[in-house]
C-alpha cells in the first residue's frame, strides 16, 4: 500500500507542504536583513523558541529513524532519549544566558561569532565554523536521507511508477530550500512552530494508536518475549546492546546537546531572556511527547510483525511508513505524514540556515575576509551549496537514518560541547585550549568514523576501539580532557613566565 | 576554592570517562555508565559555582544531587535486572518501567522545578524591538578571563 492508495492521506501531506510555503512566502517578506535572517531580528518568545527548538531538534532521525533503530536494537535505543530529562536545564545552566547576553552585540549572529566574541581568535572561531559545516552537512544528509526513505514507503507503486520517490523527494526538498533561503531564520522559527505542533499532535495519537493496534502495553510485552525474531533480550533495556553502547549514547546525547548549534542558536533568539525561566519545562515536556512515535512504533510494529500481522521489515528505517500506512486511518496517516515531513524539514531549514552563516560569514573571516554588504544574497546562495554537498553525503551513505543522525550528533558534540559548555564560561580557557579541544573532537570523531565504515580501501584498520564504544563517545571524552589539560598546561605558564626560575 | 574544586573534579571526570571508554570488558563500561551519569551534573554544578550570582545556592545544589542520586541509583536498578524478568505493576517487566520512570519521568520534573524555582533573571537585558537601540555589551567576563 502507498499514500497514492489512500488520497486522504496524500492530500493532508500535500496541504502540508502548501501550509509551510506559504508560511514561508509571508516570513520572507520580514526579512529585511542579516539579523533578521539569521537569528530572527531577535523577537520571539519563549513558547515559539521552545518549540523551534524541540522541532530543529527532532527530525527524521526521531521520526523515522528512531522506531527503525528500536526495531533493530530493542529498548536500549531509549538511552538515546533518556537525557531529554535533564538536557533542557543543562542547557539554560551552561549556555542559555551567556549565548543570549553575547547576541545583544552587533554581528553576533552564530555559534562561531561566540566563540569569537569569548576568545578573540580567529582561529579558533574559523575552526569551530568548520566543524559546524561538517556536522551540518551529516545531519542534513540524515535528513534526506529520511526523506528519501519516507518517499520510497509512501510513493513507491504509484502512477508515476519508479520516478515516484524521486519525485516526491525532489518536491519536498524545493519547498524546504524555498522557504529558507527566501524567509531565513524568520521563515524557519514559523514554520518551526507549526511543525512542532503538528509533530506534538501527530506524535501522541500515533502513541495512542500504536498501543491499540498492537494489543496495548501488556500485550505487546507477551508477543515480544515470545517471539523468536526479538525475544526477551528486546525488552531488557541493557539486554539487546553491549553495555557500552548504550551508556555511550547516554553520554553523547545527554551532554552532547551543549555543542549542538542549531539548539544553541535559538537562545540569541529569544526576546525576554527572563523568559527562561519555563524554557527546560516547554522544552522537556515537548520532547517526551514527541518522543512518544519513537516509543509506540518502536514496540507496536515487532509486536505486530511477532503476532504475524505484519510482514518483517526489508529494511528498519521503513518501521514508521510502513506502521503508518498499515494501520492507522488515512485521515491520521496523512497526519502523522505530514508531522514527519515537518520534523524533517524543520531540521533541514535550521541546518541550512547554520550552515550557509558557516559558509560565507564564519569560515571566511578566519582567514582576514570580511564580507562586504549586508550578506543577505551570499546567505541564500550558501544555502543552496549547502543542500547540494548534503544531498551527496545521502546518496553515499548506507547504514541507518539513526546512524548518519548519531554520527553527525557526535560530530557537533565532541568538537563543540567543550568549548560551549566550559570554555564559553570559564575565564581561564584559553584559545590554544578551545582550538585545540575542536581539532581533537572533529578529527578523532571523523577519522574514526570513516575507519569504521569505509570499504574503498580494505588496507586501512578499523578503529582500535573495544566491541560496542561509540567513537563519538570517545572523541566527546577526550575533546573534554583536551580542553582541561591544555588550560592547566596554560595557566602554569602563565603563572611561571619564562625565565622566572 | 569551589572555583578550583569544580573544574578540578571535572577534569578529572572527563579523563577517567576517556579511559574507561578506551578499556574492553563489563567493569570498564559499567564505571563509564556510572560516570557518563554524573558527567552532566558536574557541568551544571561547574556552570552554578563559576556564575557571578551571589543568590543562595543550596536548592540548587540539593536539586542537583538529588538528581545525581537518581540518575545513579536508576543505573544501577536496570544492571541489577539484567536479564530478569522480574514483573512490575501492571505485569510489565519491571526493567523499561525504571527506565521510563526513573531515568525518563523522574529527572525530568526534578530539573524542571529545581531550574524554575531558583532561576535567576537579572542576566541579560531584553532585546531591541525594531528601530530602537541595540543593548549595551555587557560585562560578561567570569573569573580568570583576561581583561
Amino acid at each position: 500500500m502507498s499514500l497514492i492508495d489512500r488520497p486522504l492521506a496524500l492530500g493532508a501531506a500535500l496541504l502540508y507542504l502548501a501550509a509551510v510555503l506559504v508560511i514561508g512566502i509571508l516570513a520572507s517578506r520580514r526579512t529585511r536583513d542579516a539579523r533578521d535572517f539569521y537569528i530572527a531580528g531577535q523577537r520571539v518568545g519563549l513558547l515559539v523558541t521552545a518549540l523551534a527548538t524541540m522541532s530543529a531538534a527532532f527530525s527524521g532521525f526521531v521520526f523515522v529513524g528512531g522506531p527503525g533503530l528500536t526495531y533493530r536494537l530493542g529498548l536500549a535505543s531509549l538511552f538515546i532519549n533518556l537525557p531529554v530529562a535533564f538536557t533542557g536545564g543543562l542547557l539554560c545552566w551552561t549556555v542559555a544566558t551567556r549565548l543570549r547576553k553575547l547576541a545583544g552585540r552587533p554581528d553576533v549572529y552564530t555559534v562561531p561569532d561566540a566563540i569569537l566574541c569569548r576568545f578573540g581568535s580567529r582561529r579558533v572561531s574559523g575552526l569551530a565554523a568548520v566543524a559546524v559545516l561538517v556536522g551540518t552537512v551529516g545531519y542534513l544528509g540524515a535528513q534526506i536521507q529520511a526523506l528519501a526513505v519516507v518517499t520510497e514507503v509512501g510513493l513507491a507503486r504509484g502512477p508515476l511508477g519508479a520516478w515516484g520517490p524521486g519525485i516526491g523527494l525532489g518536491v519536498a526538498l524545493v519547498v524546504v530550500l524555498a522557504y529558507s533561503v527566501g524567509g531565513g531564520m524568520v521563515a524557519g522559527v514559523y514554520t518551526d512552530l507549526f511543525q512542532g505542533l503538528l509533530m506534538l499532535g501527530s506524535a501522541v495519537a500515533v502513541f495512542w494508536y500504536a498501543m491499540a493496534a498492537a494489543g496495548g502495553p501488556a500485550g505487546i510485552t507477551r508477543s515480544i518475549a515470545a517471539s523468536e525474531a526479538f525475544g526477551p533480550s528486546f525488552l531488557d533495556p541493557l539486554g539487546g546492546v553491549p553495555l557500552a553502547t548504550a551508556f555511550g549514547f547516554y553520554f553523547v546525547f545527554g551532554v552532547g546537546v551543549l555543542g549542538q548549534p542549531h539548539m544553541l542558536h535559538k537562545f540569541y533568539m529569544i526576546d525576554e531572556p527572563a523568559k527562561l525561566r519555563w524554557f527546560p519545562a516547554v522544552l522537556g515536556a515537548s520532547q517526551s511527547l514527541c518522543l512518544l512515535i519513537w516509543l509506540g512504533i518502536g514496540v507496536a510494529v515487532p509486536a505486530l510483525v511477532a503476532q504475524g500481522r505484519m510482514a518483517p521489515l526489508g529494511h528498519p528505517d521503513e518501521a514508521a511508513p510502513a506502521f503508518l500506512l498499515g494501520f492507522t486511518p488515512e485521515i491520521l496517516a496523512g497526519l502523522v505524514f505530514a508531522g514527519i515531513l515537518a520534523a524533517i524539514m524543520s531540521t533541514a531549514d535550521s541546518f541550512i540556515n547554520i550552515g550557509a552563516a558557516a559558509l560565507v560569514r564564519d569560515i571566511p573571516r578566519s582567514f582576514g575576509v570580511t564580507p562586504r554588504g549586508d550578506g543577505l544574497a551570499r546567505g541564500r546562495a550558501a544555502s543552496l551549496v549547502v543542500a547540494l554537498a548534503a544531498t551527496l553525503v545521502a546518496l553515499v551513505y548506507h547504514d541507518l537514518v539513526a546512524l548518519l543522525g548519531t554520527f553527525a550528533f557526535g560530530t557537533f558534540a565532541a568538537a563543540l560541547a567543550p568549548v560551549m559548555a566550559v570554555g564559553l564560561a570559564w575565564g581561564r580557557v584559553t584559545p590554544r585550549a578551545a582550538g585545540a579541544s575542536i581539532v581533537t573532537g572533529l578529527v578523532l570523531n571523523l577519522g574514526l568514523e570513516i575507519l569504521a565504515k569505509q570499504t574503498l580501501w580494505p588496507g586501512l584498520p578499523r578503529p582500535p576501539l573495544p566491541s560496542g564504544v561509540l567513537p563519538s563517545a570517545v572523541s566527546l571524552a577526550a575533546s573534554f580532557t583536551v580542553l582541561f589539560v591544555v588550560t592547566a598546561v596554560d595557566g602554569r605558564a602563565v603563572r611561571e613566565p619564562r625565565g622566572a626560575r | 576554592m569551589t572555583r578550583l574544586i569544580a573544574p578540578t573534579t571535572l577534569g578529572l571526570l572527563a579523563l577517567a570517562l576517556l579511559i574507561t571508554s578506551l578499556a574492553p570488558g563489563e567493569t570498564a563500561a559499567i564505571v563509564f555508565g556510572a560516570l557518563a551519569a554524573a558527567f552532566p551534573v558536574g557541568l551544571a554544578a561547574f556552570a552554578i559555582a563559576i556564575a557571578p550570582d551571589s543568590r543562595p545556592r543550596r536548592l540548587r545544589t540539593l536539586g542537583l544531587v538529588t538528581l545525581l542520586v537518581v540518575l545513579e541509583g536508576g543505573l544501577a536498578t536496570l544492571l541489577l535486572l539484567r536479564g530478569s524478568a522480574t514483573v512490575g505493576p501492571g505485569g510489565l517487566p519491571l526493567a523499561p518501567l525504571v527506565q521510563i520512570v526513573v531515568l525518563w519521568l523522574l529527572p525530568l520534573v526534578l530539573v524542571v522545578w529545581v531550574y524554575a524555582a531558583t532561576f535567576d533573571g537579572s542576566g541579560a537585558p531584553p532585546s531591541p524591538r525594531r528601530g530602537g537601540r541595540p543593548s549595551p555589551p555587557e560585562d560578561d567576563r567570569t573569573e580568570g578571563e583576561p581583561v
